[in-house]
């Protein structure tokens, strides 16, 4: 059925105001309900056309550039200066443990060999290498953790792989764009502009501290520091298109940017969180659900979710058995199944990989999926397991 | 009348004021001057035979200029004015800094008039009354009553490790204030070009005990050579002194550019290995508005009892600057300053912490910031070397 794009949105934003609401009583996180809500209105046949197609695809991959650019805003690198760079080096370890034997998998499952392209089975082990701080964070605060060594240590692991894993794929896919070229030192340009935005941040909080404080405050009818945000987030992703880098990267360097120089500027943040997940990324996520293609799943998509699932089980507990050293063997198990659910960033970077087409229509179904069972069943695990 | 002459140390002292503390000074500092007013004073001094020692007792005003100049107040080195009398000691005072006597000290007994003299720009401002009631009652008070001054945290050993002339006049000045107040002994690591008079004189004024480890040239060596790569190397080297320090003052470093940079510098490093608390000394003078920043972190509880301790002995307000819901801390403070008779104002952040903390510490209303001496996460470390190196008071960085 063909509707105007302004109903389009109107059932979105229906949907978006309910979901919270039914999926913070069933327990499940509300992005699950959303991708399920679009997996609905697809399956009921409901799409727009011509203009209106392109209105709804823009602010979905706004919505998805945003979630990105609140994914890096999650990112807390004071862990490391409180704690020491031991949970920095586990993290690091844990990932590399993590992409080794997610290459090794992915190989196992075939995806290296001549049926696939190599780069398939490389994009695959990076996905699979990511984590979901989102989903991370609130568990290990829902069962007090926070302060804990053991809980920090697993929060800077997932910051790591996630972290590592938007960059690995920025190089990898503008590795197969451009080749072994030049082009690769744009991602240096980024970084280095990234450096030099954060020293001059640092400066302006010393030397201007009057005037950033109102950006903080609830009573400003400007919104001066929703402005400001905006325009880092889009500086760094207007950079990234400049320098030919997926835009995601530019996005969530922004919000690791505001992560670094203004952790801890509540209002603001939740000024951010309501327009990301209030508007914008509610859209993205319906919209993945809208595209969610049964036939796909339904022609060997479904074969490969059990595999999945092992893979993605595997990659991560096997690699937490490096925790032994300080914790116990039920501990670093649990810490293995919580790191093991995904969620928002590895669904974007599935929808970057099919665009690049780099994954097929079969694999991102299958990725949607995985998300979602993950993002239901490892968080549960981990909360039994703590409990009993 | 004729000038007399500076004494063995070199040094010359005015005293104003031939009370029970001018006659306990005069004693102690030979070929010192004592100006007093009341005949029967000065013949009481006279008869107790204080200038065997070599004090002369001179009859007059300590506010008459000209009698002042007559008895050398040119050359005086020290200018010390005791008198009961707030008004006289702060006229006094005011000539001795119009002749530019290098070292003024006053004693003020109300504290309404404590920020004249300070602002008349009085080198050491001593306020008994103050520091004696605060004293008694934490003696007298029983112990699961007392406030702050029960607290085991005080300075009982500062180390000051003088790396040059300046820090002479600076960190060690600011280190013989909270000696004085804390009744804490110093140590002082110096090369032994540097005169050990500069310190011995101010610190018997002071009545603060003080050990000068300054014969040992490879000492100092070694802490201005491998301070910047290894700052725990001062500690260790003082550790085979027997000496164990519970606070280090330091005095404020110049960061270049590229240091300023990668996080680096003296004072950092210092501040890293120390393990105790570190002030960088800025004030020079008696704190009267200290600012404590809290956080949920496990050293917000250092840094409010530090706090409450300074302000306790300084007779200093308190201001706590508070970035996260900690109630329990701020209850806990407000007790202890209650019955420690600290004066707390608190201040509950709305916005971002970074910037608010930024803001009071630049805002130049205190004399000294208590923080943790590493980013808590909350306040980043960043934001704490910047204070550190930056901020335009002394701070006190805290374990």
């Amino acid at each position: 059925m063909i509707i105007s794009p302004y109903i389009l949105l109107l059932t979105i934003a229906g949907f978006a105001f309910l979901i919270p609401i039914l999926s913070g009583r069933i327990g499940v996180p509300a992005v699950v309900g959303e991708i399920i809500c679009g997996i609905l209105l697809g399956a009921l046949g409901l799409s727009v056309e011509g203009e209106g197609q392109i209105i709804i695809d823009f602010l979905a991959s706004f919505g998805l550039i945003f979630l990105m650019f609140l994914v890096g805003m999650e990112i807390d690198f004071s862990t490391i200066e409180t704690r020491g760079p031991k949970s920095f080096i586990i993290g690091f370890f844990i990932f590399l443990f993590t992409i080794a034997i997610s290459a090794y998998l992915t190989s196992r499952l075939g995806y290296f060999d001549y049926r696939y392209q190599y780069q398939y089975g490389i994009f695959s082990a990076l996905l699979l290498s990511s984590s979901a701080v989102g989903l991370t964070v609130p568990t290990i605060k829902e069962l007090g953790m926070l302060k804990t060594d053991y809980g920090q240590t697993i929060l800077v692991s997932a910051f790591i792989a996630d972290f590592a894993t938007v960059l690995l794929i920025t190089v990898y896919t503008l590795y197969l764009k451009e080749g072994l070229t030049m082009e690769m030192l744009m991602i240096a340009l980024v970084f280095i502009l990234f450096f030099a935005v954060y020293q001059l941040g640092k400066l302006a909080i010393w030397h201007y501290p009057e005037r950033l404080s109102a950006w903080f405050k609830s009573d400003q009818p400007s919104e001066i520091g929703v402005r400001a945000s905006f325009a880092l987030l889009l500086v760094f992703v207007a950079l990234s298109e400049i320098a030919n880098v997926e835009a995601v990267l530019g996005a969530f360097l922004a919000g690791v940017m505001l992560s670094l120089l203004f952790r801890g500027g509540t209002i603001l943040e939740q000024k951010l969180y309501g327009i990301g997940y209030g508007f914008l990324i509610p859209i993205f996520f319906i919209n993945v659900g809208m595209q969610f293609d049964m036939g796909a799943l339904a022609k060997g998509g479904i074969y490969l979710i059990p595999a999945l699932i092992i893979v993605a089980l595997a990659v991560k507990i096997v690699p937490s058995f490096l925790l032994i050293v300080w914790y116990s063997v039920r501990e670093s198990i649990a810490a293995g199944i919580l790191l093991s659910s995904r969620l928002s960033l590895i669904i974007a970077m599935a929808a970057i990989g099919l665009e690049l087409d780099l994954i097929d229509k079969a694999m991102e179904s299958a990725i949607i999926l995985l998300a979602l069972i993950t993002s239901i069943m490892c968080p549960t695990v981990f909360r039994w397991m703590h409990r009993h | 009348m004729v000038q007399k002459d500076k004494g063995p140390l070199g040094m010359k002292t005015i005293i104003i004021g031939g009370g029970r503390t001018g006659k306990e000074l005069a004693a102690q500092l030979p070929d010192s001057v004592i100006i007093e007013k009341n005949p029967e004073k000065v013949a009481r001094l006279k008869a107790l035979k204080v200038a065997v020692a070599g004090v002369e007792v001179v009859i007059g005003d300590g506010c008459d200029e000209d009698l002042l100049k007559r008895v050398g107040l040119k050359d005086a080195t020290t200018f010390i004015s005791v008198t009961g009398d707030d008004d006289v000691n702060y006229r006094a005072a005011r000539i001795a800094k119009r002749y530019g006597v290098p070292r003024i000290i006053a004693r003020v007994d109300d504290p309404e008039d404590r920020a004249r003299f300070q602002d008349l720009g009085v080198d050491y401002v001593i306020f008994p009354t103050k520091m004696i009631a605060n004293l008694i009652v934490d003696l007298i008070r029983p112990r699961e009553d007392k406030g702050i001054g029960s607290i085991d945290v005080p300075f009982k050993k500062i180390l000051v490790p003088i790396l040059d002339e300046s820090t002479v006049n600076r960190a060690f000045k600011e280190a013989l204030l909270v000696a004085s107040v804390a009744r804490a002994e110093i140590t002082v690591v110096s090369s032994p070009d540097i005169e050990r008079a500069k310190m011995e004189m101010p610190a018997r004024e002071m009545g603060v005990r003080l050990r000068v480890l300054m014969e040992d040239e490879r000492l100092m060596d070694i802490i201005k050579r491998h301070l910047h790569y290894r700052g725990c190397i001062i500690i260790e080297r003082v550790k085979e002194h027997l000496y164990y320090p519970d606070c280090i003052i330091i005095d404020q470093e110049e960061v270049g550019f590229m240091n300023r940079l990668l996080g680096r510098g003296i004072v950092l490093k210092l501040i890293k290995c120390a393990s105790r608390p570190v002030l960088v000394a800025r004030t020079y003078r008696y704190y009267e508005q200290i600012l404590a920043i809290l956080d949920s972190s496990a050293t917000s509880e250092s840094v409010g009892r530090y706090a409450l301790l300074l302000a306790h002995l300084c007779d200093a307000r308190l201001h706590l600057l508070i970035l996260e819901n900690i109630p329990e801390l701020v209850e806990w403070m407000k007790r202890m300053g209650e019955k420690s008779n600290i004066r707390i104002i608190e201040n509950w952040i709305e916005g971002n912490p970074m910037i608010e903390a930024v803001k009071e510490v630049k805002s130049g209303k205190y004399q000294l910031a208590v923080i943790p001496w590493r980013g808590t996460g909350v306040i980043r470390a960043d934001l704490i070397r910047r204070i550190i190196n930056d901020a335009p008071c002394s701070v006190l960085t805290v374990v």
